[in-house]
């Protein structure tokens, strides 16, 4: 087998793994405005939600993932009903709030379970060949589980009444208001759901990370700069640009040092974004 | 002014005072919608109509005076306001963009059940027949008389007992005008809805309203059937 497949496989993988870290990012920031330096935070607490609920109540690991996506749910509604929902359209109060809310939680972790790294059990063992390659067979969860998740996500928004009503806050908040759509209420879910894909997405590659207090901190740029790349509020775009960032990372990461091959993608974000400043899958507005 | 509670009082506002962080805008506002009105809400530009209307929706709080509807005090953000039965069809007409014409119609429809609203979707349809063509265009490509069109549309799907318009004749063309005003005698007649309209278009407010309100600098300067609506006041208060 040949360096190119093998790395357009690897390339698949890490897209997976980035787009489900980035989708709660798109609800978020994209559909929500609000820049949340706290994301990698939402993305740990899964993590370790998922360690606690696997490794020491040995509960089935489906029972992780939807205890993870459930603790940081609850956990982000929380958050935005106490503090974010006092900062809307109030971008530098957010991002100081929202940093602050992110070594709040990094501390309380360090402090309630060290900084010691814990371990996730893989739950699905064993490899699948590809020509003379093989590849971990929980890779293909993580892609079955990005998938899913952006189906989920894609329904949700496209053909739901909750769907529709956070599209339409975000085009017209005070239409959308005049209409009886509760505004408040549906904040809090949206931001919520951000959350609790945050919180699936740390649970779902928990086996393949390490999970430590401080882990947020890795996940934030690579989700911040997908987000952006992909058109901010579209989902289908984030899907596109985590496929582009990753596998030109991979590919060129078989033919040069990953070094360089990270230096080249970013100028190509850059370029991107140079001539595209909204995005690839930005919406054209009249 | 005083405001009479008969039985047949839709809207009361007393001593309204609103404004924004620059200013206050309106002072002490006291007026009544009555079931069957159609008001004709005239004056200059920046006279404080639009903000009156958004301080009825909730837009914008009042710092003192009240506001009752349907014998009750009204109050909350602006959803809980519509979902009391006012419906609003802003300056602009704030059509939501990105959705298809039969989904900012069903916008509107908040918190009817799936049935109810596929038959308010049907009668909406029978008033604004010219939406029928476009109903799986996006909203932000109609032209304007459509999009007024739509915006009307979109209120009536929620079977509001008061209607608020905010120059529905602003920025469109004379035949489409007519049509609009065609379109909300019928509905006014068929529903009996009350309906407050803000408008510059003095023929059109003539042609509708059996009352009319006329403010100057944040009060209401002038009130009375629309048959009073002399060429003194008109003079005094809406010339340039």
């Amino acid at each position: 087998m040949g360096i190119l497949p093998i790395q357009l496989m690897n390339g698949l993988f890490a897209a997976s793994t980035l787009l489900l870290c980035s989708l709660g990012m798109v609800i978020i920031f994209g559909n929500m405005n609000v820049v949340n330096l706290a994301h990698g935070e939402f993305i740990m607490v899964g993590a370790y939600t998922a360690w606690f609920i696997s490794a020491v109540a040995r509960l089935p690991f489906v029972a992780a993932v939807a205890g993870a996506a459930l603790v940081a749910g609850l956990f982000g509604a929380v958050v935005e009903r106490v503090v974010i929902k006092r900062f809307y359209q109030r971008f530098e109060e957010t991002l100081l709030a929202t940093y602050a809310i992110s070594i709040i939680m990094t501390q309380i972790f360090r402090l309630g379970f060290s900084s010691m790294k814990k371990i996730v059990e893989l739950p699905v063992r064993g490899g699948f060949e590809i020509g003379s390659m093989t590849f971990p067979k929980y890779n293909l969860v993580i892609v079955a589980a990005a998938a899913t998740a952006v189906g989920f996500v894609c329904l949700l928004f496209y053909k739901t009444p909750f769907g529709r009503r956070v599209r339409a806050i975000r085009q017209n908040r005070n239409m959308a208001m005049c209409l009886g759509i509760n505004a408040s209420a549906t904040d809090t879910l949206s931001f919520g759901l951000g959350c609790a894909l945050a919180g699936l997405a740390g649970a779902v590659t928990a086996p393949v990370k390490i999970v430590f207090p401080a882990m947020g901190a890795s996940y934030l740029m690579d989700s911040f700069s997908t987000v952006v790349v992909g058109g901010v509020d579209s989902f289908i775009g984030t899907a596109a640009s985590s496929a582009l960032i990753s596998e030109s990372t991979s590919v060129l990461g078989g033919f040069m040092s990953e070094v360089y091959a990270q230096i080249i993608v970013l100028v190509g974000i850059i370029l991107i974004l140079r001539f595209r400043p909204s995005g690839l899958f930005a919406k054209e507005r009249r | 002014m005083t405001v009479n509670h008969n039985s047949g009082s839709v809207l009361s506002a007393v001593g309204v005072s609103a404004g924004y962080a620059a200013g206050r805008v309106l002072h002490g506002i006291s007026f009544e919608v009555r079931a069957g009105d159609v008001i004709a809400l005239i004056g200059r530009n920046g006279v404080g109509k639009t903000t009156l209307l958004r301080c009825i929706m909730g837009l914008i709080k009042p710092d003192c005076g009240r506001i009752e509807f349907l014998g009750a005090p009204l109050a909350g953000p602006a959803s809980a306001i519509a979902s009391s039965g006012i419906a609003y069809v802003p300056q602009g007409r704030d059509i939501f963009s990105d959705f298809t014409v039969r989904e900012n119609l069903f916008m509107g429809a908040q918190r009817a059940k799936k049935g109810v609203a596929a038959e308010r979707f049907d009668s909406v349809l029978e008033y604004f027949p010219a939406l029928r063509a476009h109903l799986d265009r996006r909203g932000g490509v109609l032209s304007g008389g459509q999009q007024q069109q739509l915006a009307i549309g979109r209120a009536l799907m929620g079977a509001p007992k008061l209607l608020l318009l905010d120059e529905p004749t602003e920025g469109i063309q004379p035949n489409i005008v007519a049509h609009i005003s065609d379109i909300l005698g019928r509905v006014h007649e068929s529903l009996g809805l009350p309906i407050i309209i803000v408008e510059q278009n003095l023929k059109f407010a003539m042609g509708r309203a059996n009352r009319f309100l006329c403010m100057q600098k944040g009060s209401i300067a002038a009130c009375g059937d629309i048959g009073e609506l002399s060429e003194d006041v008109i003079a005094k208060y809406l010339r340039v």
